[in-house]
């Protein structure tokens, strides 16, 4: 009798048992700090980053009312829109031309999944060797003796270049998977309308796959709002913060000037912006699906 | 012969192509072996002659780079298989148990992916720092060992299964964790591998969180390592670009094994098939 109820307990217990690993691990990583972070944005911190006293909206008030703020989401919106941009549309000629299915094409496929496997540190040092300004290779290639990460323009288009070549891997990758599903009947239809090869991909693979492009959008907005490693190693957010994008302000705010209600602040604007971008890819994908 | 020549053209552009997107991985291999007098000779350097593999010697004796090395195989194969273990357990129970607040709980493991890592990371040290973890494998380890995109794939994976299956085992008296084990896991051996893959190149590639939890340099990764080796000795390039190509192998050797795993497991929640 009482094994049986103590059975019957531990049928009604397994699941959990089953889920709490997973879910100590979250709560205790992930949804406390979280809630951690939104709490102490209304706060005066320590240099510790503790709650010294409640301030209401004052850390809001301070990083909306300061220019630095604006011009820091000014270059955090041209490097998303640059990143988002070009990774799609490299990652698309990049899967497109790994569809011409000639002989060894195995090898260049392997080669093009590459980059989003390597780190953006080791990357990110290669390209400082690449643009040193006494012998790097761009200047000998030049002839010039430019010091690029010098320039806020240059500095800014290197570290969009790092970014885009990483993340139009994965594009590819996506990509290439979306155009394995496309019905086959599409491409005989088009051959028998005698379609050649591009206009195959523009009336058949575009269309089929856009859904994952529009999606794709989106992980490339969110990638790009990650982007630290290649920013810290190649210009620490320098020259004259002209590549501190948001996550990189958040770092150097909370730990590098020890103003942790500021960091928290705009740790908790980076989570709606995310929230706002991943609500209106459902609201158009909603519209898009047929 | 026009068909032969249309795919010569194919290859080369191929060819180029691939030159152009392996560069960076390929220039800093060919400057590894290279001397320090080759490098400041006049002209573009590419091809070391003669090969300097001093570099490979010197990159270990500058900086305690097997230690680095050593930490960033431990840390990244310790937080790829708990997230195996912890991501089988829960992806098993939302597959095939029913229970009260198993859709509200799902969602809130689900919802983890919605909040940027960037966002939480300040608090995140914080409660580190407090609980004393600093310079810990722990602090490297524990924050990483759950992931809601394993435990997502892991479901999607698990629910292809015929509940005929579950059924006929149970039939046989086979405990749910024997089913588990012995039939739910080897069964999804591809998912469970595409998880692996990817969570290693993730972790392995980890730069912000190592960062900032360890100060002590025998506790240092290898992508913390030679970023600070390329602060330090910002001159001597050969041993930087030697440290730096031991760097990209791992991933570099697991991508070329795994390509496939790679592709499928990166691509199942993004295509609808």
């Amino acid at each position: 009798m009482l094994t049986q109820k103590i059975g019957r307990y531990s049928g009604y217990l397994k699941p959990y048992l089953y889920l709490a690993p997973t879910l100590g691990l979250l709560l205790l990583f992930v949804y406390y700090p979280f809630i951690k972070t939104i709490l102490l944005s209304f706060s005066l911190t320590s240099p510790a980053g503790q709650l010294v006293k409640w301030i209401g909206l004052e850390n809001y008030y301070s990083i909306f009312t300061s220019s630095a703020f604006y011009s820091m989401l000014l270059v955090t919106l041209k490097f998303s829109a640059a990143v988002m941009i070009v990774s799609l549309i490299v990652g698309l000629l990049l899967a497109l031309l790994a569809q011409s299915d000639v002989r060894g094409s195995s090898i260049f496929k392997t080669l093009y999944t590459l980059p989003m496997a390597v780190s953006s540190a080791a990357v990110a040092i290669v390209f400082n060797f690449i643009l040193h300004p006494m012998n790097g290779l761009l200047n000998q290639v030049l002839g010039t003796d430019t010091n690029w990460l010098n320039s806020s323009g240059w500095a800014m288009t290197a570290v969009i270049v790092i970014t885009v070549w990483q993340n139009a891997s994965l594009n590819y990758i996506i990509i290439l998977a979306a155009i394995k599903g496309v019905d086959n009947s599409l491409y005989e239809a088009a051959n028998v309308d005698g379609a050649g090869y591009w206009k195959k991909q523009l009336i058949v693979t575009l269309p089929s796959i856009s859904p994952t492009l529009f999606f794709l959008i989106i992980i490339n907005a969110i990638v790009s709002f990650q982007a630290f490693a290649q920013i810290h190693v190649l210009t620490a957010g320098g020259p004259y913060n002209s590549t501190t994008i948001l996550s990189y302000s958040i770092y150097m705010d909370g730990l590098r000037k020890s103003q942790y209600g500021l960091a928290y602040a705009q740790s908790v604007f980076l989570f709606l912006v995310i929230v706002v971008i991943t609500r209106v890819q459902f609201y158009f994908e909603k519209k898009v699906t047929y | 012969m026009r068909k032969q020549l249309r795919s010569s053209i194919w290859i080369l552009i191929h060819i180029a192509v691939s030159l152009i997107v392996a560069f960076p991985i390929i220039y800093a291999f060919l400057i590894s072996l290279m001397s320090p007098t080759q490098m400041y000779e006049e002209g573009i350097q590419l091809f070391a002659n003669p090969i300097h593999l001093a570099n490979y010697t010197d990159a270990f004796s500058m900086v305690p780079l097997l230690g680095f090395f050593s930490n960033s195989v431990f840390v990244s194969v310790m937080i790829t298989l708990l997230q195996l273990v912890v991501g089988v357990l829960a992806a098993f129970a939302f597959t095939f148990f029913h229970f009260k607040g198993k859709s509200i709980l799902f969602y809130l493991v689900l919802s983890t992916m919605m909040i940027p890592a960037q966002s939480i990371v300040l608090s995140n040290f914080t409660i580190i720092s407090q609980l004393n973890l600093m310079d810990t494998y722990t602090a490297l380890i524990i924050p990483s060992a759950a992931s809601a995109f394993t435990i997502f794939n892991l479901r999607q994976s698990f629910m292809r299964q015929p509940s005929e299956l579950r059924e006929a085992a149970q039939m046989d008296g086979c405990s749910d964790f024997r089913f588990m084990c012995q039939i739910v896991v080897p069964i999804n051996r591809p998912m469970i591998s595409s998880c692996a893959i990817i969570g290693f190149i993730f972790s392995w590639n980890d730069y912000l969180w190592p960062l900032l939890v360890t100060n002590d340099i025998s506790k240092r990764t290898v992508q913390i390592g030679i970023s600070m080796m390329s602060d330090t000795f910002s001159t001597t390039y050969g041993p930087i670009m030697a440290a730096v190509s031991i760097t990209f192998l791992p991933t570099v050797i697991t991508v070329y094994l795994g390509q496939k795993q790679l592709i499928s497991g990166l691509s199942s929640g993004a295509v609808k098939g």
